[in-house]
């Protein structure tokens, strides 16, 4: 006990740690960004080892970036820049998501927010997609909601929170059966809330994530309903494509297998070679006992040296595929 | 794991890899005529028990005793497909286990036995055909992106077998799955349509609880691996797992090999296998029953 207060005690009276030769690589990044180098600090951040340790020089670094003026515009390049970390590394999921919440602590200080705090808020939602960070997307909303209350997005963010912290894939040693039910039901009620989005992207998203929910509560009826609303009311063809696959699970549990087979075909000819609407049909022709016909699906999905891309790998992620360009609007913002 | 991490998309980064070479054994699927194939294994105090004779086993189906067709010992070449969960999660030095893990599973092979790897991340990409011969070059594996491991194993199970060889499917895996279309229950159904023993090797490392809890990712397959006849094998991540995959095989190479027509049950639903040894005690193991 003694030695804990004496540690404490010499940590208190130590000055605060200054930016040095140790963070110098922080500064000068920070220093080209605010210069305009985005693609190039991007690509640097992206092969930095420890997110952590970017973090905690960061923070040491920001010290006396803030002390120049105009603040706000300096919060800013600190947002962006912490923005731009975390989506470079949400590979290393939880630590990006809380990079990008120590950028929001900065944009959030901006007195007068605007376009710019806007985009960085949509692009933050993209970071934190990527890293499967429900806890911090749920508490972004929230951030962004006192400034931003009519963002579209907002209703659809927070049912994406709901459903990846449903997610079994995610959650299979963290929660009960009964809490999983519970965060679906949850993010059922929330994605009909965002059906009701002024903004048709957002409407027809909403409708084809709430079909994959009820099918995952096991409730076939709304989820079949809830599909047949989303693809007519999109042109993006990675939506369809779910869409479509989507209604195949369902129809398979509905024990409709001829309609579960010509739903997954048609999606295959939006995606053809897909992993997912492929795996899912060689699955249902095996057990009905056309083994010839999955082999042969199987064989030519696997023989394939560079993969389809599936937009599936892109759905737990949520907003994460918007990325790139939420990221180029910030940047644009920032010059 | 890192959660986020393991099922990024990485889409571009998964193209690495080796082009599939080599032609395709002509499939020989299972029929009705061919009647229900079980691979027995017979051990006592850990070693195989050789010598026993169709009139030592009995056989049910449904609690319903069976007659024996055909009895096979030891005669039947083996197909091993190796699954090599080389995602996100497998960076570093498991990926380097991984690779020596798979050079000496191919000396264990004999002749006429024939080997194939499916590489698995969140596509699924076949490294080798099922063939003899040399092994590609593992030197270009990159571990990035999800874990399609459940899809990667309905995959294995999907393929066709061959009534004159054994299947056996080998995936080397932390067990974690987090990007598959199918569910574990989807796997399991296919598991009770196909021949193959599925045996998964873990890498574990240390001792105790950490062992503990690298072997509980795996543990929601242990009902799928139990119901084909197959165990999960922890393998130190810092020593070869040869002596865990050295198990497996001469395993398979010491069963014996029971086919039955089945009688006086009804063909639809799953049917409940039961092997039984006379002279026991034995430590039996066989799959646990197939789908009708």
């Amino acid at each position: 006990m003694k030695l804990r207060f004496a540690l404490v005690l010499v940590a208190l009276l130590l000055p605060p740690a200054a930016a040095g030769a140790q963070n110098a690589w922080v500064a000068e990044w920070l220093r080209d960004y605010a210069a305009g180098q985005h693609a190039e600090v991007a690509e640097r951040l992206r092969r930095v080892a420890s997110i952590s340790r970017l973090e905690a020089d960061l923070e040491i670094v920001s010290k006396n970036w803030l002390k120049q003026e105009p603040v706000d515009q300096r919060r800013r390049e600190l947002a962006a820049f912490a923005l731009e970390a975390g989506f470079a590394q949400a590979v290393q999921g939880l630590a990006a998501g809380k990079l990008v919440e120590w950028g929001c602590r900065h944009i959030r200080r901006v007195t007068t927010p605007g376009e710019f705090e806007r985009r960085w808020h949509l692009a933050a939602f993209s970071a934190l997609g990527g890293a499967i960070d429900p806890e911090n997307l749920e508490k972004h909303v929230l951030h962004l909601r006192p400034h931003f209350s009519n963002e579209p997005r907002l209703p659809f963010e927070r049912a994406v929170a709901s459903e990846l912290s449903a997610a079994d894939v995610f959650t299979k040693r963290k929660a009960s059966a009964g809490d999983v039910a519970e965060r679906n039901a949850e993010a059922a009620k929330r994605y009909r809330e965002a059906t009701a989005s002024s903004d048709p992207a957002v409407q027809a998203e909403s409708w084809l994530r709430l079909g994959r929910v009820e099918l995952a509560r096991g409730r076939l009826d709304e989820a079949m309903s809830a599909l047949d609303q989303a693809e007519p009311m999109t042109s993006d063809p990675a939506l369809k494509y779910l869409a479509r696959l989507f209604r195949g699970m369902t129809l398979e549990r509905l024990k409709q297998t001829d309609a579960a087979r010509q739903a997954y075909q048609a999606a295959l000819t939006l995606n053809p070679g897909a992993h997912a609407a492929t795996t899912a049909l060689a699955n249902l022709l095996f057990r009905a006992g056309e083994r010839a016909e999955a082999d042969k699906l199987m064989s030519a999905l696997m023989a394939r040296a560079e993969p389809v891309i599936d937009p599936w790998w892109f759905y737990w992620p949520g907003d994460y595929r918007f990325g790139t360009a939420r990221i180029q609007a910030v940047r644009a913002a920032l010059r | 794991m890192t959660r986020g991490g393991s099922i990024l998309p990485l889409a571009l980064a998964c193209a690495a890899g080796i082009a599939a070479t080599g032609a395709q054994q002509q499939p020989v699927f299972r029929t009705s005529v061919d009647g229900v194939s079980v691979t027995v294994s017979v051990r006592k105090g850990g070693a195989p028990v050789a010598g026993l004779t169709a009139a030592d086993f009995e056989v049910f189906d449904n609690s319903v005793p069976q007659k024996i067709g055909t009895f096979t010992v030891e005669a039947l070449p083996i197909d091993v497909t190796l699954l090599l969960h080389v995602s996100q999660s497998f960076a570093g030095y498991r990926l380097g286990w991984l690779r020596s893990s798979v050079r000496e599973a191919v000396g264990l092979l004999k002749p006429d036995d024939h080997l194939r790897l499916i590489v698995v991340q969140h596509a699924l990409r076949e490294l080798m055909p099922l063939q003899g011969g040399q092994l590609p070059e593992l030197e270009t594996l990159v571990a990035t992106g999800g874990t399609a491991l459940y899809d990667a194993l309905a995959a294995s199970l999907m393929r066709p077998s061959r009534a004159d060889r054994r299947q056996l499917v080998v995936a080397f895996t932390t067990g974690v799955d987090s990007i598959s279309i199918l569910g574990l229950d989807a796997v399991e159904a296919i598991s009770g349509l196909a021949d193959a023993v599925v045996h998964l090797v873990v890498p574990v490392s240390g001792s105790g609880g950490g062992r503990k809890s690298l072997l509980a990712d795996a543990a929601p397959l242990s009902n799928l691996v139990t119901r084909t006849g197959g165990q999960i094998f922890p393998a130190d991540a810092e020593a070869p797992i040869g002596g865990a995959f050295t198990r497996a095989i001469e395993e398979f190479r010491t069963s014996y090999v029971l086919r039955y027509v089945p009688q006086g049950v009804a063909r639809d639903g799953w049917h409940d296998i039961t092997v039984t040894v006379k002279g026991g005690p034995y430590d039996i193991r066989a799959r646990k029953g197939y789908g009708g």
